[in-house]
């Protein structure tokens, strides 16, 4: 009879345990447009104060927004087309939030689950590709399914790729955050498909500061006046953005002569430029970051470096930012959902065209602008100006006469794309033939004389890519 | 009473003055407190907030009846440079003149005010506070370059020209920096002033083209230096100074000399030995061995239709192995040739006849005594024609008559050859067919042969950026027509495979060839081999 009671009451324990309700983790705070809460295929349209179950999947419409806090007061704010899921969030082990597509932006409190180790992270949010380690911070996360995006606002956060999206253990994930990249304060990080983390660097100021004053993902395309783009750089073609930054030695100096001695400068995080060795890509600081597909956006060349911040202010050409953070390309520059740069070009007929451009390399160098242009002329102009015989044949390849190769015909609709030092250059659009080895296959040459019979069969030495 | 009366008169008079006065003490601190919170605004990079900060100072500081005109010109200068930062231009003007309206001049408010104005356009207002940056000694050389800058785009280009010349008067140390680019820039001055006159080629070779020259010389490797010699190039393309383009708009070769040395070491795995152009022995016995070759070239155009270039290659190979099978095949070349190309259009596109003279001298440790005597020379003229039939690659055809001579009487030769080539492009590799017929007579008849070969090779673009590979094919039909009862008709096929990596102008590469020839006669003409080598060479 004993064993017939012990039996049920072990079951009735199992089964209690078993179906026992999910654990309500976080209050709907604030909610703008339409959130939908899904757990154990129950699928609820959220209401401020409502509670999310741990499990649950978030998901927001276009142009909707929902900020959670989490019983430990951490908050998450979920921005627009979103979607995450709270994939473990109970309080005896370190959370774990996936977002599938969309952004987050968390203020974490640094007492959750009261972790004493602060190496130790305190939530992850892992993407398809990237996992992120919080340690108690003010951060944003971002990802199309195929880019991840972050940047740091305050605290401190360990960012890496994710072999594999499906984990849950915190201590694989703990290991693969702590072999990535760690970031501080106005520091960005993009892990893409094929690549390890970029090396963290400064976000362009503006940009920063707007992200950090729009934690709800208010909407707000508009370019303020202060944002707007500058049609010239303040750096004269021929010197380099270094060249001419001033310090703000000067002025701290007056500002201690009336007011309270001014704070420290900010932490820089290593050079201003950006550098490729091997994997490691550090993008230039002061570069955009378009939050919504992780596209990297280096400072143009021309661009003035601010020694005050450690970054370079973007030149014309660069893009700008609009008032809600969000990065605005120039005119004729469009970025697609999938991360492709488009530009607008106009055939010799006039006709106006989307095309794919390659992405300019983050860590490209903010070198001088000078105009390397000259007049054009045509070749029989050329021939009566100069010495040389004016040509008969076809028109030369060159800069000044070929439809082909005139950037005024290829450049998108008002956008500064051909000129010197433009990072989105629509001349490369079909211009990445590999010319044909013609005479590096040398077939005018004898056949080589090799040691034996093989010098007698007509073969010759294929000597590909070095030739006269 | 009066006395009362004028004590409360007073009292009330000295009341308000006094609290009139605290009440600018309190707008005035509080306003340095404001200022210090936009002060540590600004140098953590928020520089809109820091703005925001800075018009409710000088809200705060402009309700006192006294304003303090140093902490409202602080508060201006403030806006001016945080304005800049945020290339809000017009706004940083009006912080800038607004703080020197007052009479507040810290040192590196001229230049900071010049920027925003250069950035404005206003160029001549910018060398105004250029010039005044100078006078502080504020970034000296930078504010010169301003100065003479502006004055070139205001069209002061002799002003300007001075200006950039007076830079070395600066010190070197500041100066240093900004060399290079002063160079170019009084090479751009150059450029304008003499490009209205009519000989204006004559000017930009002997003027314009060496001051970017000095420019490059000061840093060959910078930004700026890459841009100057776009510009050199552009400038030679527009005024022809420079033959880029033939008159089929066939590019000319830049530069016009070719060097190239190369070293191999490599398994061979077994040494063949070849008298004379149609037989072979095998030595069935392998090696290692060295390569070196190099090869010089240059080539010159007469006007834009003619060019012909003289060659000189020389190879050894040494065999490790030292056995007498072996190391008669030690053996050195000397083939100095001359190459020369008429050029026209055919079917609109490049097309050319081309005329070439190989004379080739071969040293051969023929008598296995280690030593290297004469093996063969060989005169060889060859007329071709290359034009582009097809969209996708040239088509070369070719004769070509070679008078082969050995140390062998006996072996002594004529071959008439006729050859065609063709290319065919894939985008990012290319395919290349050649196929060609030798007719050899030998002067002991017994050795001469009818030949075709046909060759195939794929040279692909760059594999996953780490080498370019190649493959190729080719397969030699030989009719020894005096001997085919014993011979028959011999075939030899040879695949072969390498595998580049280029580090800048050196590049290294895996090669790796399979031969193998079939005969009726097993015992002297059928064989096979492998070689295996490493090269590093060198382009010049």
């Amino acid at each position: 009879m004993m064993r017939i009671i012990l039996s049920v009451s072990v079951l009735t324990l199992f089964v209690s345990s078993a179906f026992a309700a999910p654990k309500k983790v976080a209050v709907v705070k604030l909610l703008r447009g339409i959130a939908n809460a899904t757990s154990i295929g129950k699928s609820v349209t959220l209401k401020t104060e409502d509670w999310v179950e741990d499990g649950s999947v978030v998901k927001t419409e276009e142009k909707s927004f929902v900020k959670l806090v989490f019983l430990d007061k951490s908050t998450m704010n979920i921005g627009p087309n979103s979607e995450m899921k709270i994939e473990k969030f109970n309080g005896k082990d370190s959370g774990v939030i996936d977002l599938v597509k969309g952004k987050i932006r968390s203020q974490v409190t640094k007492d959750y689950l009261q972790i004493q180790d602060k190496d130790k992270s305190k939530l992850f949010i892992k993407t398809k590709n990237a996992v992120m380690g919080v340690r108690g911070t003010d951060f944003m996360i971002s990802t199309n399914g195929i880019n991840t995006s972050t940047v740091l606002f305050e605290g401190e956060v360990v960012f890496n790729n994710l072999p594999d999206p499906g984990t849950t253990n915190t201590s694989s994930l703990e290991q693969t955050v702590n072999a990535g990249v760690r970031m501080v304060p106005g520091e960005f990080s993009v892990v893409d498909a094929q690549s390890p983390p970029t090396v963290p660097s400064l976000l362009n100021v503006q940009q920063l500061e707007k992200l950090e004053k729009n934690p709800n993902f208010a909407s707000d395309s508009r370019t303020p006046a202060s944002a707007s783009e500058a049609s010239k750089s303040v750096v004269p073609p021929g010197l380099s953005g270094a060249a001419v930054s001033n310090t703000s030695d000067t002025l701290k100096t007056e500002v201690a002569a009336i007011a309270e001695a001014p704070a420290p400068v900010i932490a820089s995080s290593g050079p201003a430029n950006g550098f490729v060795i091997g994997d490691s890509v550090k993008p230039t600081n002061g570069s955009f970051v378009d939050i919504n597909t992780g596209v990297i956006i280096p400072p143009a060349p021309g661009s003035v470096l601010d020694s005050n911040t450690n970054t370079y202010i973007p030149a014309p050409g660069s893009g700008t930012v609009a008032s809600d953070g969000s990065y605005v390309p120039p005119a004729g520059v469009t970025i697609t959902p999938q991360g492709q740069l488009m530009v607008t070009v106009v055939d010799a007929n006039g006709a106006q065209s989307q095309k794919e451009v390659p992405k300019p390399s983050p860590a490209g160098a903010v070198g001088p602008v000078v105009n390397t242009s000259v007049t054009a002329v045509t070749p029989a102009q050329s021939g009566d100006a100069g010495r040389g015989p004016a040509s008969t044949g076809p028109a030369p390849v060159n800069n000044f006469t070929t439809a082909a190769t005139n950037p005024a015909l290829n450049n998108p609709v008002g956008a500064p794309v051909a000129g010197p030092g433009s990072i989105f250059n629509a001349g490369q659009v079909g211009n990445t033939q590999i010319a044909p080895p013609s005479a590096s296959a040398n077939p005018t040459s004898e056949p080589a004389v090799t040691s034996g019979a093989a010098a007698t069969n007509g073969a010759y030495t294929i000597n590909v890519n070095h030739s006269p | 009473m009066m006395k009362i009366y004028y004590i409360l008169i007073v009292g009330l008079v000295w009341c308000s003055l006094s609290f009139s006065q605290t009440e600018t003490d309190l707008n005035e601190v509080s306003g340095k407190a404001q200022l210090a919170v936009a002060s540590k605004l600004y140098l953590q990079g928020r520089y809109e907030s820091a703005v925001t900060e800075l018009d409710r100072v000088q809200k705060t500081i402009g309700e006192s009846d006294k304003p303090d005109q140093k902490l409202l010109a602080l508060v201006a200068y403030l806006k001016g440079m945080s304005n800049n930062r945020l290339q809000d231009y017009p706004e940083a003007i009006i912080g800038f003149s607004r703080a020197l309206d007052l009479g507040y001049s810290p040192k590196d408010i001229n230049y900071e005010f010049g920027q925003a104005l250069y950035a404005s356009e206003k160029h001549k207002e910018a060398r105004i506070q250029f010039r005044e940056s100078l006078r502080k000694k504020f970034k000296p050389a930078v504010s010169l370059y301003y100065i003479a800058f502006t004055t070139k785009e205001l069209g002061e280009k002799e002003k300007a020209l001075t200006f950039f010349k007076s830079m070395d008067k600066l010190p070197s140390e500041e100066v240093k920096p900004l060399k290079q680019a002063v160079e170019f820039q009084i090479g751009d001055i150059y450029l304008e002033q003499v490009e209205k006159h009519k000989d204006a080629f004559r000017a930009v070779e002997k003027f314009v083209i060496p001051q970017y020259e000095k420019a490059l010389d000061v840093e060959k490797d910078s930004a700026l230096a890459a841009q100057i010699k776009e510009k050199i190039v552009a400038l030679q393309r527009k005024y022809d100074l420079v033959l880029f383009n033939l008159r089929n708009g066939r590019p000319t070769l830049i530069p016009a000399y070719f060097i190239r040395a190369a070293e191999e070491i490599g398994i061979d795995t077994n040494v063949t030995f070849s008298p004379n152009e149609t037989t072979v022995k095998k030595s069935k016995q392998a090696s290692t061995f060295s390569k070196t070759d190099f090869i010089g070239k240059y080539t010159f155009y007469h006007r834009d239709y003619f060019s012909i270039a003289p060659e000189f290659r020389f190879n050894n190979v040494y065999y490790f192995n030292r056995v007498k099978e072996i190391y008669r095949n030690d053996n050195q070349l000397y083939a100095p040739a001359l190459r020369s190309s008429y050029e026209y259009s055919l079917f609109n596109k490049p097309a050319a006849t081309l005329l070439d003279y190989d004379y080739n001298q071969a040293l051969r440790d023929v008598n296995a005594q280690e030593k290297l005597d004469f093996s063969s020379r060989s005169h060889t003229f060859m007329l071709g024609e290359r034009f582009n039939f097809f969209q996708s690659g040239e088509t070369i055809f070719r004769v070509r008559h070679r008078t082969f001579n050995s140390y062998l009487n006996s072996q002594n030769a004529q071959t008439w050859s006729l050859v065609a080539e063709q290319f065919k492009s894939l985008g990012t590799s290319t395919l290349l067919f050649y196929l060609s017929m030798d007719r050899a007579r030998v002067s002991d008849e017994f050795f001469n042969t009818n030949a075709m070969t046909f060759r195939t090779d794929w040279i692909m673009g760059q594999y996953k950026t780490w080498f370019s590979p190649s493959v190729g094919f080719s397969m030699t039909r030989t009719d020894p027509i005096n001997n085919r009862t014993a011979r028959g008709q011999e075939t030899q096929i040879s695949p072969n495979l390498r595998l580049y990596k280029s580090f800048g102008r050196i590049r290294g590469a895996f090669k790796y060839d399979y031969m193998r020839n079939f005969s009726r006669d097993e015992a002297s003409f059928a064989y096979k081999k492998q070689t295996y080598g490493l090269e590093l060479e060198y382009i010049f």
